[in-house]
């Protein structure tokens, strides 16, 4: 394990030693805010994030009742290590710049940078449906193709979604995941800000993926985004989220909220790549129902975090809904992913697909979590879930926790997990063909994850491909 | 055998001590109730944010009140152990006639490696109810095989429930020292109406390259609440084959597996549930790889009709130094009506790299295509269905391997599946 640095190909004349050490995404601009909460949580603090956005009072009571909830609620005792979460250390509002910008050119220039870094390109618009980009908790720059909007399609905040949408936020905000869901939900429901909210009326479908990118900037802070997505009768979207923070030495908190409803003959896919640093809590809720004949695929890629705890939900209504959920988790050190998926048959003939690849080295946790089940009733279901895992090193771990629950008789589910280390034949194979151990390495853990990859929009597959070529740097050997 | 009159014990250290004193027990015992039954009186009951009884409804069960009967008469039965085997060193008895024979063996393992007395629990265990059998334990089989002795006569240990509310608590121990083989067939019935509790625990250990064929067969009254369990520690080269039918009780939740301590241990663990009317039944199986080089696989089947509730709770655990492990955990459930309920939770959590672990788990009905396969060559809908059910069991079934324990098992679960899937179709036609 040596010179892999020189090679060809490999790293860009970093020192492989640094590569897994370093944080690609770990810079952090100076912090500039015209408006922050004091630090911690307080009934106080609720109200303040509430009156900064100029909210209406049914969504300020919301807030509260969500922190008396999120108060009264016990940390799970299950998952990951919750323990050193300190939810007085966290200020959970401020706001970088004092208005919404709606063309490149106005976004101030730090802003601008820290994109830049990250690698979105100016012109991405040109080919992008639509850029909701969120620093820190506000919507800074958003920008939609008219042609969507022509259509009646909105994707805009769901801060400007309760002033200006408010009987769509009112009829769905909360009743996929409510409150009470979990003490996380809850305490998402009390500060939530930013996130995206999106509809798309009967019978359109936005062919182009709509895209937004979440970054946590300032230190200790939480982000608290909340997501709303209505895909009306026979309509269909593809929202794309990926997520970076920079690295600091003490512990942010991530903890968002996605409702997605997806009506009859409808279909959505949300793609997740989320790359937080390893220093963040990722604890989100994310969940979907689908009605008769509808269909919703999350692709959640982790490979960021230091501890994630998320599980995509699909509860199928309806007749002929079909959920499909492929899970990625990779995980290095220091990090746990407690990623998975969750599938619920509330009605007759529906059908379910789970696919979850992970990966684990250098002292990393997989873990997949979830959840088939079956409602009296439900006949004629069909459920298929297989977890893969790959494990790198003797220090690594990967745990698999499927639930199946069948509470009707005439269904077909199956579950099927194996774990296993990169085999020796095809390390053999592949080097007797002249290929560095190394790159050996990376090109059957790349083969491993490819059913994932290739459901990925290009640049993203292109961006997942590279960070995944980074984790992989120095694993054998 | 202990002899008090069936007076009632109470659940502190005095009436543990005095009863103990009254049978006579070596003191390391009496040490060994007494340290189990602090643990059991720090332990809280198992509740709702236990994960591993979250799914059990234990329905206010006092086990208090239930603990506390005396030891009597009658409670087991054991099969005479051969004057060939005895003349060969090997003793098959009760704790009582073992604490005399063979004190040592008693001694050394007794509540001490296997589920210690006194140390603090795990999770994925019996929790307050491995203490509380500890503690208060009253009957039970001592089974010892001297080094290189094979005992080829199954030897055959069955418990019987007491009548009314009163608990049973049979504590079990094998011991096969290097190279022994030996075969236990280990079964809890009841004769008469019962609804105590039924709370045994066995421990096994098997010395290097020792051999046991362990078959475990539940078929306590309708009303009976079985909270069992039974753990083996194996180490180098030894070979475990567990089979256990579980039929019977109102609720079980019973606690199977092995550690593969040392290398090349290989256990082969299956077993079939049974469960009608409104019966609840719960398995937790262990298969805990801390040496590298060994095996386990396991195939655990279940049908159920009626009301009843099955929930399967399998772990394949490996630490870290556990390579070369190949280790397999399957759940096939077979839901024969509508109302019936199967929850299946087969776990992975891997700590070495240079492993195959796999486990798949499936739940359905009575295959619809194979029924229209076999009533397209003119069987009857009942029959088909019953041919299709009893193929389903077969595999474990014969995995009990031997002929008197498959034959009358298999007319257990005929006699209560049958009488299932007659009101099953009749429900259906």
């Amino acid at each position: 394990m040596s010179d892999i640095g020189a090679e060809p190909g490999a790293a860009d004349g970093a020192s492989v030693a640094a590569i897994g050490t370093e944080y690609k995404f770990g810079f952090h601009e100076p912090e500039k805010h015209t408006f922050r909460t004091k630090v911690g949580l307080s009934r106080h603090v609720v109200e303040e994030i509430s009156e900064q956005k100029n909210e209406p009072p049914w969504m300020r009571d919301y807030r509260l009742r969500a922190l008396d909830i999120f108060l009264k609620k016990p940390m799970p005792n299950w998952g990951g290590e919750l323990a050193n979460i300190d939810f007085e250390g966290i200020t959970y509002y401020l706001r970088p710049t004092d208005q919404q910008y709606n063309t490149w050119d106005m976004v101030p220039e730090e802003i601008k940078r820290t994109y830049d870094k990250l690698g979105i390109p100016e012109d991405e618009r040109k080919f992008l449906g639509g850029v909701g980009a969120q620093y820190d908790s506000e919507v800074v720059y958003h920008n939609l193709k008219s042609k969507w909007e022509a259509l009646g399609v909105i994707f805009t905040s769901p801060e400007e979604a309760v002033l200006h949408h408010p009987d769509l936020v009112k009829e769905y905000f909360g009743t996929i995941i409510p409150a009470a869901d979990n003490k996380f939900a809850a305490l998402n429901g009390a500060v939530w800000s930013g996130g995206s909210f999106i509809y798309v009326p009967k019978g359109v479908k936005v062919d182009i993926p709509l895209q937004a990118y979440f970054r946590i900037n300032a230190k200790n802070m939480g982000q608290f985004e909340r997501t709303l997505i209505i895909v009306d009768e026979g309509a269909f979207v593809h929202y794309v989220e990926g997520c970076t923070a920079p690295v600091y030495s003490s512990d942010s908190l991530h903890s968002a909220v996605v409702e997605i409803i997806v009506k009859a003959g409808a279909r959505c896919r949300y793609t997740t790549i989320q790359n937080w640093s390893t220093n963040v809590y990722n604890l989100v809720t994310k969940r979907a129902v689908a009605y008769r004949d509808a269909t919703m695929e999350w692709v959640d890629g982790n490979l960021g975090s230091k501890l994630t705890m998320k599980y995509p939900a699909v509860f199928m209504m309806e007749p002929g809904a079909r959920g499909e959920i492929l899970s990625m988790a990779f995980a290095g050190k220091g990090q746990h992913q407690d990623a998975g998926a969750k599938v619920v048959h509330c009605a007759p003939h529906t059908s379910s697909v789970i696919t979850s690849k992970s990966v684990c080295r250098n002292g990393g946790r997989t873990s997949y979590r979830g959840l088939c089940k079956v409602m009296p009733g439900a006949e004629d279901c069909k459920s298929r879930v297989v977890c893969d895992a790959l494990l790198l090193d003797d220090k690594s771990r990967s745990d698999t926790y499927p639930y199946i629950e069948v509470e009707t008789e005439k269904v077909t589910v199956e579950h099927e997990a194996s774990v296993s280390k990169i085999s020796e034949e095809q390390l053999f194979y592949l080097m007797s063909r002249g290929l560095t151990e190394d790159e050996a390495a990376k090109m059957i853990v790349t083969g491993f994850i490819e059913p994932l990859i290739k459901q990925l929009p290009m640049e993203y597959a292109v961006e997942m491909n590279r960070l995944i070529e980074l984790e992989m740097e120095g694993t054998v050997g | 055998m202990l002899s008090t009159e069936s007076s009632t014990a109470p659940l502190t250290s005095e009436g543990v001590t005095a009863w103990s004193a009254a049978a006579g027990e070596p003191s390391f015992l009496t040490e060994r109730r007494l340290q189990a039954l602090a643990q059991y009186l720090a332990t809280p009951m198992p509740g709702r944010r236990d994960e591993t009884w979250r799914r059990v409804d234990l329905g206010g069960l006092n086990i208090d009140a239930a603990a506390v009967r005396a030891p009597a008469e009658g409670l087991v039965e054991l099969s005479p152990p051969s004057a060939e085997a005895r003349a060969r060193g090997v003793f098959w008895g009760t704790p009582a006639e073992a604490a005399k024979a063979v004190p040592d063996v008693l001694q050394r393992h007794w509540a001490t490696e296997v589920f210690p007395a006194g140390a603090a629990l795990e999770v994925g265990d019996g929790r307050k109810f491995r203490a509380l059998n500890q503690a208060l334990w009253d009957c039970g089989y001592v089974c010892h095989v001297p080094r290189g002795v094979e005992v080829e006569l199954p030897a055959r240990a069955e418990f019987r429930t007491r009548p009314g509310e009163d608990g049973i608590f049979p504590h079990n121990l094998v011991v096969l020292d290097e190279g022994a083989s030996a075969t236990v067939i280990e079964s809890y019935v009841s004769h008469t109406a019962g609804k105590g509790l039924c709370c045994p625990q066995t421990e096994v250990l098997l010395g290097v390259g020792a051999r046991l064929r362990y078959i475990l067969l539940q078929a306590t009254g309708p009303e009976v609440v079985h909270i069992g369990a039974h753990r083996a520690h194996q180490y180098a080269d030894s070979r475990l084959t567990l089979a256990s039918a579980h039929l019977g009780s109102r609720l079980e939740k019973s606690f199977l597996g092995t550690r593969l301590l040392a290398p090349r241990a290989r256990a082969n663990l299956s077993g079939l549930y049974c469960g009608t009317g409104a019966q609840k039944l719960h398995l937790d199986t262990l298969q805990h790889h801390v040496a590298p080089e060994c095996a386990s696989d396991l195939l655990y089947k279940g049908a159920l009709g009626g009301h009843a509730r099955g929930v399967y709770r399998g772990m394949i655990h490996l630490e870290p130094g556990a390579q070369k492990t190949d280790a397999y955990q399957r759940n096939r459930a077979l839901l024969l009506s509508d109302a019936a309920r199967i929850d299946s939770i087969p776990g992975l959590e891997i700590l070495a790299n240079d492993v195959r672990c796999s486990h798949g788990a499936t739940a359905g009905q009575v295959d619809p295509e194979m029924m229209f396969y076999l009533m397209s060559r003119g069987l009857p809908r009942l029959e088909a269905r019953r041919m299709i059910i009893d193929g389903f069991l077969d595999e474990v079934l014969r995995r009990f391997a031997l002929e008197a324990v498959i034959a009358p098992l298999r007319e257990l679960v005929d006699g209560k599946l049958g009488h299932e899937t007659g009101a099953a179709s009749a429900a259906a036609a």
